[in-house]
């Protein structure tokens, strides 16, 4: 008897589900599975791991509200404690065992750069990685598409702004002579080069401390703006050199020195000092951003919304928006033209987004951003580098 | 059997039959990985066989000849960017370009040396570090030549005009690794192999018995750095992208470990210190944001319990059965 009723019970939660399946065939089909490497040990394990939370908060979000066409987003993210070698068995592990459709937001510029071959080859799109290199879409790779503005077109939005808003023309460049410093000088020398502004080029090594050489040079030749190009902590020490000096030029630099980290720092010397921005900052009144933190605090109550975590939560959204447009199509011609067709796409978090078949570089655009009272405020549109 | 007379005749315990079985076993499996194992098992496996090689010759000079050296990373890149150049620049053969490259580290290895001869232990440590700091920044700086912090992307490896895949690659590593193990086998056997134990144990003794202590350094450095230079030139086209960075002090350290972990002047041990380095973080990928903490106890509890390292276990199980 109770044995009649159990098979009856299954029998007609067989049927249940059968039922289900075939009148909705959303909720049975398979996650999109998408991948991300990035430093979640060592060193920079803020970084990955801040990065990392943005993508969750945003799939949480995509899924509870039903996922994309009614497909759940599943997000599988693997450490390489930004060793490149190490990156290399994340993707691969991620592709061909995992089967991912997509790299999603990998994080370190070393670590993308070395996906280069490897995603060329097996065809598999890596987008919007957090990284800053030139090599990642000049030229431009068919799988390779980012939405964060190299340095170079930084230091083009920069001098724009130098010579058409400010209207100054004593420029020096306090560099990190290294690969980074050399790649922003080369973007402020062609446009200052094209208003036949001379740039004064003044280079320290990476990891000196001692800053009083080039500043004095650069005092000593009648400078009124100094771009500088390093970290914040470097850039505090040459303010502090500058006010020993009793010398006040206008201080910029690119999207690091924008950073809250410059007033721990530099106390009042930021005062005035202006950056690019690449993305809106925290403590923005857009409403995108606001949502982004509540989304943040609502999905992942236990971490700290960082700029890295508004990078990857907009990498998240972006890749639901091209999943969208492809119309639920997750290869890799599919992804690759839905992303080609965007145009003009705003998250409201940054610049607006293009990308077309010969330009993977979504963002050629910064805003101004200036230290005004212990903050950082944007004082401009975004403003193309061209 | 007391501790002391397991460490005067650790030679003894393997019989000469089941060495060359297990040699056996492990050469069919490594031959057969390629046609069970995906892109991603593959990737693993060819690294652990680079970084082995590299093992294998830092073994002879820490775990034989007693030099710490810290600077293997940077013998590492020094051949990596040398394979990479004579191919890509000068369109030298790729496996002409790996000899040369190996040669040419060699030399560098034999001017590391030179300030060996004078220091031991700590001071050679720092030392050591210093150089390796050096040739890093120097690959760094030489922007014309290593594209600097740019890196240096590679083109698929070819052999006589026929491109390497996955597989090619990891065969050639293997046979690298099979004619690297010959040479070590070769080199701790002979004359050299018992000199350097002999430098280790007490510069003195060794000069009494008429080895001259500083000649042998010389030659213990260079083959280590032909070994490293080797495993960088397969590495450059493992990887396919090398930045400056990847060299760092951080890796001479692992490199170290490996050694230290498999067992301390065993060949056998610096093939299972690579895998054990290489392959159990990948297998604790599952371990959310602990891997890297449950890698280092795993590290501890090895050295607590096995300090003869991995080897030591494999050759104590060998002589139970």
């Amino acid at each position: 008897m109770i044995r009649e009723l159990m098979k009856a019970t299954t029998r007609r939660n067989v049927l249940a589900a059968v039922i289900a399946m075939v009148a909705f065939p959303a909720a049975a089909q398979e996650p999109i599975k998408v991948g991300m490497s990035g430093p979640f040990s060592g060193g920079l394990s803020l970084l990955g791991q801040s990065v990392r939370d943005g993508v969750e908060v945003a799939f949480g979000e995509i899924n509870d509200a039903g996922g994309v066409n009614g497909r759940k987003l599943q997000f599988i993210a693997e450490d390489d404690g930004y060793e490149p070698m190490r990156t290399i068995a994340s993707a691969r592990k991620l592709v061909e065992q995992d089967k991912v459709a997509a790299l999603l937001a990998v994080t370190g510029t070393a670590p993308s750069a070395a996906l280069l071959p490897f995603v060329t080859e097996s065809k598999t799109p890596l987008l919007f990685p957090y990284a800053f290199a030139h090599a990642l879409t000049t030229p431009t790779n068919r799988d390779v598409f980012t939405t964060l503005p190299e340095v170079r077109v930084q230091m083009r939005v920069l001098a724009n702004y130098i010579l058409k808003e400010l209207k100054q023309t004593k420029i020096a460049a306090i560099y990190q002579n290294d690969d980074f410093g050399q790649d922003a000088v080369a973007g402020l020398e062609e446009r200052f080069g094209k208003a036949n502004v001379p740039l004064v080029k003044l280079p320290f090594d990476r990891g000196t401390t001692n800053f009083s050489g080039v500043v004095a040079q650069a005092k000593a030749a009648g400078v009124e703006h100094v771009v500088f190009l390093g970290i914040p902590k470097d850039a505090a020490l040459v303010m502090r050199e500058a006010n020993n000096l009793g010398w006040k030029p206008q201080f910029s630099g690119h999207n690091a020195l924008g950073d809250p980290q410059t007033f721990q720092l530099a106390g009042p010397l930021a005062e005035g000092a202006i950056a690019i921005a690449v993305m809106e900052p925290l403590d923005s009144d857009k409403p995108a951003v606001k949502a982004f933190l509540a989304a943040q605090k609502k999905y992942k109550p236990n971490t700290k919304p960082t700029t890295y975590s508004m990078h990857g939560y907009q990498s998240g959204k972006l890749f639901a928006e091209i999943v969208k447009r492809s119309g639920g199509k997750t290869d890799e011609a599919s992804i690759v033209a839905a992303l080609e067709g965007m145009k003009n796409y705003d998250t409201g978090l940054m610049a607006p987004l293009t990308f077309s078949a010969t330009q993977h570089a979504g963002a050629l655009s910064g805003a101004i951003m200036k230290a005004q009272g212990g903050k950082w405020k944007i004082i401009s549109d975004w403003l193309s580098a061209d | 059997m007391t501790v002391a007379t397991d460490i005067a005749r650790p030679r003894r315990s393997l019989s000469f039959g089941a060495g060359a079985l297990l040699l056996g076993l492990c050469f069919a499996a490594a031959c057969a990985a390629p046609f069970v194992l995906n892109g991603y098992g593959l990737y693993v496996l060819t690294l652990t066989g680079v970084f082995a090689l590299v093992a294998l010759g830092l073994n002879l000079l820490t775990g034989y000849a007693g030099q710490i050296s810290l600077c293997h990373a940077a013998f590492f890149g020094v051949g990596a960017y040398a394979t990479a150049i004579l191919t890509q620049k000068a369109g030298v053969p790729y496996l002409l370009s790996i000899l040369a490259g190996a040669l040419f580290t060699a030399a560098v290895g034999a001017i590391v040396a030179v300030p060996a001869m004078r220091l031991r232990s700590l001071y050679l440590a720092i030392a050591t570090l210093g150089f390796g700091v050096v040739l890093q920044k120097i690959i760094f700086e030489w922007r014309s030549l290593t594209n600097g912090g740019g890196g240096l992307a590679l083109s698929p490896p070819a052999i006589a005009g026929y491109e390497l895949g996955a597989s090619g690659l990891y065969f050639l590593t293997l046979a690298f690794v099979m004619l690297g193990l010959w040479g070590a086998w070769n080199v701790s056997r002979g004359r050299t192999g018992r000199a350097l134990l002999i430098v280790k144990e007490s510069e003195i003794a060794a000069g009494a018995l008429g080895i001259p202590a500083a000649r042998f350094k010389v030659i213990a450095f260079a083959i280590s750095a032909f070994y490293a230079a080797v495993g960088g030139g397969l590495f450059a086209y493992l990887v396919r992208y090398i930045h400056p960075e990847n060299f760092s002090v951080g890796l001479s350290i692992a490199f170290l470990s490996m050694v230290v972990i498999g067992g301390l002047g065993t060949i056998g041990g610096s093939i299972v210190g690579a895998a054990f380095y290489v392959i159990i973080p990948e297998l604790l990928r599952g371990i959310k944001d602990a891997p890297g903490l449950v890698f280092g106890l795993l590290l501890v509890i090895v050295m607590v319990l096995m300090p003869q390292g991995l080897w030591g276990l494999v050759r104590r199980l060998g002589r139970r059965t």
